[in-house]
């Protein structure tokens, strides 16, 4: 009799033993995987460290104005990368406006147009808003910009084309002055 | 004095009795853990203009698999399992994909008894909903390697947090 109770409690303690180990795991586990894709708001203007002189041309007859024909330039190129937050920052702007300090000669006026994307990468696109005057006033030149990508480096994105014109306003003439010659530094803001 | 040898002797078979049916029970014992998670953190330090690079890969050891089973004493079987994977999303895009693959084989419990055959699963396979099958061995292998690569990575995913669960079974062969 004792030998069968010395038996029962070996089998009892082994019993549970083996329901101990059986508990510990069981044919299916698994995890998670989590992808985080970060906030994006970049730009750039390319080529990089790109500047360029506007001058009006001397006039060849004696009488004649200042000839504006070819104070333009359109050799720069506004890439930018974008993911926005469905819920936070749904679009996204770009804004441009001449950095604090600099200033179009007088007499004179500065003007920017962004052109359409030209296509080279994906996604939703901003829409420029046409030729604007600059000034120190920042100043929206692209709109609704989603999460996307223009491409890099120049020849993608929107081109950039500036032009240095006359002031049409009455005795905007009389205020050139060639002393005024100046370097202005044009800042372009993409909004978080 | 009849009787007590009865006893003795039943008392000895039912010991023996559940010894075998508790071996029976340990045998027949499918275990299985899978350790580790990841969670990929897409850098924001790109060229302006530009895309993220599509994939992103863990490390070869991301999360390690530990699959046993003595399923085979006592019966016809051969202690072989097999492992299936699939995907169960909580909050994922559908331009992501998912991938996995085994990149080792992991430990063998059952050195000097022959060893565990481990095979399949070692190039990157896609994961949906549906189980498919990864890999199958023998016998125990425990902290097998698993790797993972995201693809379609793209600023045209709006930024956030997407994540799913992968769900790896075993079952005997």
């Amino acid at each position: 009799m004792n030998k069968l109770f010395r038996n029962t409690l070996i089998i009892l303690a082994f019993s549970t033993i083996v329901f101990s180990l059986q508990a510990q795991d069981d044919a299916t586990d698994g995890h998670e995987v989590s992808i985080k894709i970060p906030e994006v708001a970049i730009l750039d203007v390319e080529p990089n460290g790109g500047s360029f002189t506007l001058a009006p041309e001397k006039p060849e007859e004696a009488g004649l104005a200042l000839d504006f024909t070819n104070s333009k330039n359109d050799d720069l190129w506004l890439n930018y990368s974008s993911i926005v937050g469905s819920n936070t920052d749904p679009s996204r702007t770009i804004d441009v406006k001449i950095e604090d300090g600099g200033a179009v000669p007088d007499g004179l006026l500065l003007k920017v147009t962004a052109g359409a994307d030209n296509g080279t990468g994906d996604g939703v696109m901003g829409s420029p808003v046409g030729e604007l005057t600059l000034s120190n006033t920042a100043q929206k030149i692209i709109n609704g910009i989603g999460s996307c990508y223009t491409g890099s480096p120049e020849k993608n994105g929107h081109q950039l084309t500036y032009v240095l014109e006359l002031n049409e306003a009455a005795g905007s003439y009389g205020k050139i002055d060639f002393d005024q010659s100046t370097d202005i530094k044009i800042v372009y803001t993409i909004t978080e | 004095m009849i009787k007590l040898l009865s006893l003795k002797r039943m008392s000895r078979l039912l010991f023996f009795t559940v010894l075998v049916l508790m071996q029976y029970t340990v045998y027949s014992q499918v275990s299985f853990n899978a350790s580790g998670s990841w969670t990929s953190f897409i850098s924001s330090n790109l060229e302006a203009g530009s895309n993220f690079s599509s994939g992103y890969t863990s490390s070869s050891n991301q999360v390690y698999i530990s699959a046993t089973t003595t399923k085979g004493k006592g019966k016809a079987g051969n202690f072989g399992w097999n492992v299936s994977v699939h995907k169960e999303d909580s909050n994922w895009h559908s331009s992501l994909g998912l991938s996995v693959r085994r990149t080792g084989s992991g430990n063998s419990t059952s050195n000097g008894n022959g060893g565990g055959l481990i095979q399949g699963g070692t190039a990157f396979q896609g994961l949906s909903g549906t189980t498919s099958a990864f890999f199958s061995g023998k016998k125990g292998h425990t902290d097998i390697p698993i790797q993972y690569q995201v693809t379609g990575v793209s600023v045209l995913i709006p930024s956030g947090v997407y994540s799913t669960t992968v769900v790896f079974t075993l079952t005997d062969q």
